[in-house]
């Protein structure tokens, strides 16, 4: 399979970055992001796995299909796309799938 | 636990509307919303935005809330944002919980309760539309908005509808391309299109710059499929193509992003659960809480306002949270009938001139079959992976609406509660019953809206909670 191509960011106003930590990665982000932007925006569009081994990642973006649920800072089960990104912030997956971004 | 005149759920454009009407009639109101800001899924980051001339690339629409968001900042009205509502309990007293760390929202009692909740996206069950790089055209929007993120080159737009080439057109005027667009609307019936065409020219605006957004996908090299049938999505933990038959030729389109989309619907959960009436909606293909002119629905003192309670638009929106201010403050003795007729002329005539144009794109872009009758193997439940065959297998056994059907297959018992295949599982339902889309029974709503956790439950002062 081709690699996948990228989310791409436009220039940015040069506001605060801040860094956080996706599935040990040191990652930096735009302050003002939300956690799924910050891990569309570093490739990571499959965030958990269904019972059956499926993956799944973020769809609606706006806080009604629950597929981005993810375990910040120790606690499972938070929606992605309704999450502020945070200092030090640390991002895991409950049953990680092998991402192929 | 708090008491409020006004409880409005929701800070996009109807929920402010209804927020600063009520606000300047002396009422007090509370707004509550998932998002960390103001404005809606319209207003997105309006005014925090991490890009550099994204208004430009956004457009006029988006900047027009400006005003709004500024006057709801300046007006003091109590907003609490990142918590949602979960239940609406006895005596009007709502159930709220954080999205943020910190203190436990205390619930709220209110006279009257404005649901101000917008729309959602169609479910657009394809087969594969599960795959990870798979998602909803305004979920990419709101990337766009609020991180100013744009989709790969080659991603690939397959539905149809005002919002899909709005974006498209976003993204070019960023300067980015897309691969492609499968567009999904069907042959046009011309007559009925005709009679609202007439309509719509009392917006030539709005037809003139649809013109203009369906001309911009050839002008920046995208390709636009027509007539395309059998479409589905392969990958694996990753889209890698869109495949489509088009007069029996087979076609694949290699692509790392597929967004869909099938138009909107209101968000009828919160009405449907508290067992307002609806009926179906014919034009927009989707049910609709029942309401007077003034917004209440038929649950005495719940108001119904924007796309909550059918699809109009953003200014259509704020204008109908004014017009159930209006009322709110006839009931609460603010005001008299005479005042608030004569307060609300001038509101209703712009609400109908928004409402014009919306009988010519509802027929000009009804939902695409996939959306009522997805082939066998489709995931139509999301949450719980069930497939458009296992939904038909059990209306064959006798289920006999969408709730039936929920029973036995789990299909709406996820964490989504449905709002991605209740209204595809009601489709299949009436189609093994040989009955119309909106002949079966709605499918119902139940609290918990949204998941909460048992903890919150427990600690909620919950006297009037039926749990």
């Amino acid at each position: 399979m081709p690699s996948a191509a990228p989310f791409k960011r436009l220039p940015t106003d040069g506001g605060e970055t801040l860094n956080i930590d996706i599935d040990g990665q040191p990652c930096a982000v735009d302050a003002r992001w939300t956690v799924a932007a910050a891990l569309i925006a570093h490739g990571r569009l499959a965030c958990r796995r269904t019972a059956d081994g499926q993956a799944r990642g973020p769809f609606c973006l706006a806080g009604a299909c629950f597929e981005c649920r993810v375990t910040i800072d120790g606690i499972p089960g938070r929606q992605a796309c309704l999450t502020p990104v945070a200092p030090d912030m640390k991002i895991t997956f409950d049953d990680p799938p092998e991402d192929a971004a | 636990m708090k008491n409020v005149d006004v409880l409005i759920v929701g800070a996009g454009p109807a929920g402010l509307g209804a927020a600063l009407s009520a606000h300047d009639f002396g009422l007090s109101v509370l707004v509550v919303d998932e998002n960390p800001r103001a404005g809606g899924q319209i207003y997105r980051a309006l005014q925090e935005n991490p890009a550099r001339g994204l208004g430009r690339i956004l457009g006029a629409d988006y900047l027009a809330g400006k005003p709004l968001l500024e006057r709801f900042a300046a007006s003091g009205v109590a907003h609490l944002p990142r918590a949602r509502v979960w239940q609406i309990g006895h005596d009007n007293v709502a159930y709220l919980s954080a999205l943020s760390p910190g203190p436990r929202p205390e619930p709220v009692k209110a006279r009257f309760i404005v649901l101000a909740t917008g729309a959602q996206e169609r479910p657009f069950p394809l087969p594969g539309w599960t795959i990870p790089g798979a998602m909803t055209v305004g979920g990419a929007q709101i990337l766009l908005k609020t991180a100013g993120l744009l989709p790969p080159d080659d991603t690939v737009l397959i539905g149809g509808g005002p919002l899909l080439y709005q974006f498209a057109w976003q993204i070019f005027q960023a300067g980015s391309r897309i691969q492609a667009i499968v567009d999904t609307r069907g042959p046009i019936a011309s007559r009925p299109l005709f009679g609202h065409a007439i309509s719509a020219l009392r917006a030539p605006a709005l037809l003139w710059r649809g013109m203009k957004l369906l001309a911009a996908p050839r002008r920046h090299g995208a390709r636009r499929v027509r007539g395309a049938a059998a479409i589905r999505i392969s990958g694996e933990s990753r889209v890698d193509s869109v495949h489509y038959s088009l007069q029996g030729v087979e076609h694949t389109l290699e692509t790392s992003a597929v967004l869909l989309h099938a138009g909107l619907m209101p968000e009828i959960n919160f009405s449907s659960a508290l067992g307002c009436a609806h009926f179906w909606n014919r034009q927009q293909h989707a049910w609709q809480a029942h309401c007077s002119i003034w917004r209440e629905s038929s649950r005495p003192g719940l108001f119904i306002a924007g796309d909550a309670g059918g699809i109009a638009g953003a200014e259509a929106a704020r204008l109908s949270g004014s017009i159930a201010a209006l009322e709110i403050a006839r009931q609460a003795g603010k005001i008299g009938a005479p005042e608030r007729d004569e307060r609300a002329r001038p509101l209703f005539r712009r609400w109908r001139q928004q409402l014009a144009p919306r009988p010519f794109l509802d027929a000009l872009y009804p939902p695409p079959p996939e959306c009522f009758s997805p082939p066998d193997e489709t995931i139509v439940c999301r949450c719980e992976n069930v497939t458009a065959g296992e939904i038909r297998r059990a209306a064959r056994l006798g289920a006999s609406g969408p709730n039936q059907i929920k029973a036995l297959t789990r299909a709406g018992m996820g964490p989504c509660q449905g709002r991605f295949c209740a209204c595809v599982t009601a489709a299949l339902a009436a189609q093994a019953a040989g009955l119309g889309l909106g002949e079966v029974a709605m499918p119902r709503g139940r609290f918990p809206l949204k998941p909460v956790t048992l903890e919150e439950i427990a600690l909620s002062d919950a006297d009037g909670l039926d749990v």
